[in-house]
């Protein structure tokens, strides 16, 4: 949870414990401690030098205060420790003369609109107002896993006395802001720690209840269970997208904020009734079962990158049209039983065998490449997909082997003039063997080919 | 959503008061969304919602915080009266405790807004009548003696939910208008915007001012 001046009064500490050299020029480390939360800023002498003369000449802060600077060369240990102790007490000074109006100039100084919940939220609201946001919102907008925290921590804190802040005022602009917004992108920190702080990044709690017409939600490095009040935006999200999270089992997601409640005792009120798109690339995902009567209106689902080795209760989502599950354990595909699925990206896994797929009648496209499909026997369920038109088969043991093109191809009869393999389409070279090949198979069944005419022996 | 990137001329605000479980949040979601929320979460500090209106022709918009009708959350909750133009005290008419609590509502309404706050008294529940569990006659009694404006209401069914939102806003209206209320006064809980191009520099007025130094 960020730090929060204005509600703990007096608890503040500022202290410069080091100077280091970088490329020749010293900076001063200032741990900065409000609370219990504390973060390093580092600054150069020039650094305290401006925002001295700024408080000189708004704010009423003594002109002798400051270190003087020193036109001496001569920079050694000594010089340094006296300046680092100087600026130390200076700048703990001025903090406490100017605790009650706090001006914009150092709290920038101190980082505290980073890191401090009250200076955060005016930041944002002075943000927001500059950019005009409030009279013509942005549909779509990125927050930062402490912005989003510190809106809900807020939303459960007194306002503070007016004075330094119009923090309601502030306050209000944000959530009416948050009130427009439709997409919103939540990034969470890839890192433990919010920037130089002791914020842990993964404790940052975050409520969707400000986000009152969301339709999509993007949310990447999050740790899930601290996602809250998700009741409406299950009602009105239709895009849904949960990269990076480490989640093991789809529920995680769907259920979030009613973890408690096991998959099988769904309401209604946990139902995403308006989803059409759902995206958990890049998550552990091993149980893609569980939940997945809280999403049957989707009709759009990537699952890639997850650790799934199988889809048998997939069927359930029965308006999926698009699928993705590449980059998984996968090893069969035979439990797909989808009438209006028309593509299907099944590469990267362990598939040996297509067997099955012809249950998937409405397939335009299906990606398997990089999986291990060593005989040709295992594509004749291809045969009975009458409206597939691409197919990616790159990267299987069985596009190594001989005539591969005109024996994959062969599978699709008189359809093979209109299917793509593997991004390139038939040749009229590849399409006058495949009538050969047919006509020779005619022969040895002891029938005669009915095209014969379109037959050109002297290819061969 | 209904109070979308108009323009208006003025900022009310208003605050929504009352006992915990009365149907504040609910109002609220009804005037905001017109939809009403079944299993509405409890209100742990408080919640937004803003809408704009037309009275007399001009565009307003009610920027409304909900406050949690719990009493631990109270501190947090009497932070958010202050410079409130509107209040809606809100009780649930099958639950009496909820009606009897109201003087120490009204009371903390009085101490914490200004005088001329308006504040509208809102019967919630109204479709639940056969669990009735006070009477339209003494709530309208109580109204009268204490100055309040008052309407049944139901945010299930939406019936007069309109109404009070809007009949209050009517009122601060003709305050602003009769020159009872002070639109430069900080704590009026009134904002007038006299054109769009006055935002900004509004914006900018505003930090220098607060550098005054106090030490």
């Amino acid at each position: 949870m960020a730090s929060s001046f204005l509600t703990h009064p007096g608890e503040w500490k500022l202290s410069i414990p080091d100077a280091i050299e970088i490329d020749g020029v010293t900076f001063y480390k200032l741990n900065v401690k409000i609370g219990a939360v504390k973060w390093t800023v580092k600054r150069r002498y020039t650094d305290f030098s401006d925002l001295h003369k700024a408080l000189v000449l708004n704010h009423g802060v003594s002109k002798e205060i400051l270190p003087r600077k020193l036109l001496c060369l001569l920079k050694n240990d000594k010089f340094i420790e006296s300046r680092r102790l100087g600026l130390q007490k200076y700048i703990t000074d001025v903090l406490r003369y100017l605790s009650n109006t706090m001006p914009p100039v150092l709290v920038s100084f101190l980082e505290m609109d980073k890191y401090d919940l009250w200076f955060l939220l005016k930041d944002l609201s002075y943000r927001i107002k500059n950019n005009g946001w409030i009279e013509s919102p942005p549909i779509a907008c990125e927050i930062s896993i402490i912005e989003a925290s510190t809106i809900s921590e807020r939303l459960k804190l007194p306002s503070p006395p007016a004075g330094i802040l119009n923090s309601q005022e502030e306050f209000s602009t944000v959530l009416e802001f948050c009130g427009f917004l439709k997409q919103v992108y939540i990034k969470g920190e890839t890192n433990d720690y919010i920037g130089t702080s002791n914020i842990c990044s993964q404790q940052l709690t975050f409520e969707l209840s400000s986000f009152k017409c969301l339709d999509c939600l993007i949310l990447s490095n999050i740790r899930i269970t601290n996602l809250r009040k998700a009741d409406e935006a299950r009602r009105q999200i239709k895009y849904l997208t949960v990269n990076s999270c480490k989640i093991e089992r789809l529920a995680e997601i769907l259920l979030c904020d009613h973890l408690h409640l096991d998959w099988k005792q769904i309401s209604s009120i946990q139902v995403w009734s308006a989803l059409e798109k759902l995206d958990v690339q890049h998550n552990n995902i091993v149980d893609i079962d569980s939940g997945l009567e809280m999403i049957e209106s989707i009709s759009e689902m990537n699952v890639s990158s997850n650790n799934i080795e199988s889809l048998v209760n997939i069927s359930k989502l029965r308006n999926l049209k698009i699928l993705s599950v590449s980059h998984n354990n996968l090893t069969s595909i035979s439990d797909l039983d989808l009438l209006f699925l028309t593509k299907l990206n099944i590469s990267n896994n362990k598939i040996k065998s297509l067997v099955g797929i012809e249950q998937l009648s409405s397939l335009e496209t299906l990606y398997v490449s990089f999986n291990l499909i060593e005989e040709f026997e295992e594509l004749d369920s291809l045969s009975k997909l009458v409206k597939l038109i691409n197919v990616d088969l790159v990267g299987n043991p069985i596009s190594q082997k001989t005539d591969y093109r005109t024996k994959v191809l062969i599978k699709f009869g008189t359809r093979a003039s209109d299917v793509c393999l593997d991004n390139e389409v038939t040749t009229n070279h590849e399409l006058e063997l495949l009538a050969v090949v047919q006509a020779i198979n005619f022969v040895q069944k002891g029938k005669f080919p009915s095209y014969t005419k379109n037959l050109s022996l002297s290819h061969i | 959503m209904s109070g979308g990137p108009y323009s208006y001329s003025y900022i009310f605000k208003y605050i929504i008061i009352g006992d915990m479980g009365v149907g504040k949040s609910c109002l609220l979601h009804q005037f905001t969304e017109k939809k009403f929320m079944a299993d509405c979460p409890h209100t742990i500090g408080v919640e937004f919602g803003t809408r704009i209106i037309e009275v007399s022709g001009q565009k307003i918009k009610l920027q409304i915080w909900d406050t949690a009708g719990q009493e631990r959350f109270r501190a947090v909750t009497r932070s958010y009266y202050r410079g409130a133009a509107g209040a809606l005290m809100v009780y649930d008419i099958t639950r009496r405790s909820t009606y009897n609590h109201l003087s120490s509502w009204l009371t903390d309404t009085r101490n914490l807004t200004n005088p001329s706050t308006v504040i509208f008294l809102i019967g919630n529940k109204c479709d639940l009548d056969g669990q009735r569990d006070v009477t339209y006659e003494e709530a309208k009694q109580f109204a009268e003696e204490n100055g309040l404006m008052f309407v049944e209401a139901s945010a299930k069914t939406g019936e007069r939910v309109e109404e009070a939102f809007l009949e209050t806003a009517k009122k601060i209206f003709q305050s602003i208008q009769d020159g009872r209320l002070d639109l430069n006064a900080a704590e009026s809980g009134v904002q007038h915007k006299p054109s769009q191009t006055g935002r900004t520099t509004l914006s900018n007025d505003q930090q220098p001012n607060k550098d005054t130094c106090s030490c």
